[in-house]
């Protein structure tokens, strides 16, 4: 994009920092600034939309103002709708427990445990929650909805239920966005990163084992 | 082997009451936004089509 007007960039990303400096095509004048970034929650929706202008100016199909204009209408209507996210989440995570060898009932247990859980990430984070003790807080909630199999002795796949019932809180976009930092050699981003993912990771299973622990459960039991 | 149950029966009893409130919490703000709508066609008071600032904002005043 920076090409595309002429111009050049050197971006350093940083979980909490951005920092971009912008070098003229003579390399007479630059730019550098430092801008925090705003916590919020990743959309898909709004991450292809960026995406798509992103190729637009690129391409040099539309000029800087217009650019502008969209991305701010971009950054401020996120179209996708609170309610489609969670069920789509609810039947991904059911059918991760059919990948796994779940049965039907340990799929059903595993959707109402996600509804549940995803149900409180959205309610906990409009609020303003932190999102490390959200993810603790959502892990428990699924995990005892999960153990529901084996409390009840109902299905033959308990302990499979019990262990998908947590995976949608899994940071694999963190985790992903670290292996690439890596892969381009930016070392730093990528470690920021990767602790960031390793933090909310350990956040899961804590709230995965206080569950377990409250429910008397174990995968081997199971 | 109570433990499970009465945490099972807790963390349910807790979902289903968050579940409610945010059903309450949806309905309201779908009703609010359908409030602010105009309709072409309503049945309000006269003190509606007719008000001029400083009007005493009377609640008992039925004509």
């Amino acid at each position: 994009m920076a090409q595309a007007f002429g111009t050049d960039i050197e971006i350093v990303i940083m979980p909490r920092h951005i920092h971009m400096s912008l070098l003229s095509a003579d390399g007479r004048e630059t730019v550098t600034t430092i801008a925090p970034v705003p916590h919020a929650p990743i959309s898909f929706n709004v991450n292809t939309r960026l995406s798509e202008l992103s190729w637009e100016v690129a391409d040099r199909r539309i000029d800087f103002c217009t650019a502008r204009e969209k991305f701010n209408t971009i950054i401020s209507t996120d179209r996708q709708s609170a309610l489609w996210v969670l069920c789509a989440a609810t039947v991904a995570n059911a059918s991760f427990c059919r990948l796994f060898g779940g049965d039907l009932i340990a799929m059903l247990t595993v959707a109402i445990a996600t509804f549940a859980g995803y149900l409180i990430k959205q309610m906990m984070l409009e609020r303003g929650a932190d999102l490390r003790f959200t993810v603790v807080v959502c892990a428990f909630v699924s995990a005892v909805l999960g153990a529901s199999d084996g409390l009840f002795h109902i299905g033959t796949t308990p302990g499979i239920a019990l262990g998908t019932s947590v995976l949608y809180l899994v940071p694999g976009i963190p985790f992903l966005n670290s292996f690439s930092d890596m892969i381009y050699r930016r070392y730093l981003c990528a470690l920021s990163r990767f602790f960031d993912a390793v933090v909310l990771t350990a956040c899961l299973s804590t709230g995965l084992f206080a569950g377990m622990m409250l429910m008397h459960s174990s995968f081997a039991a199971l | 082997m109570e433990t499970p149950v009465i945490t099972w029966l807790c963390i349910v009893a807790a979902v289903l009451i968050l579940f409610i409130v945010r059903l309450a919490q949806v309905r309201m703000a779908h009703h609010q936004h359908r409030a602010l709508r105009h309709r072409f066609i309503e049945i309000g008071s006269e003190r509606e089509e007719f008000f001029v600032p400083g009007d005493d904002p009377d609640p008992d005043y039925a004509e």
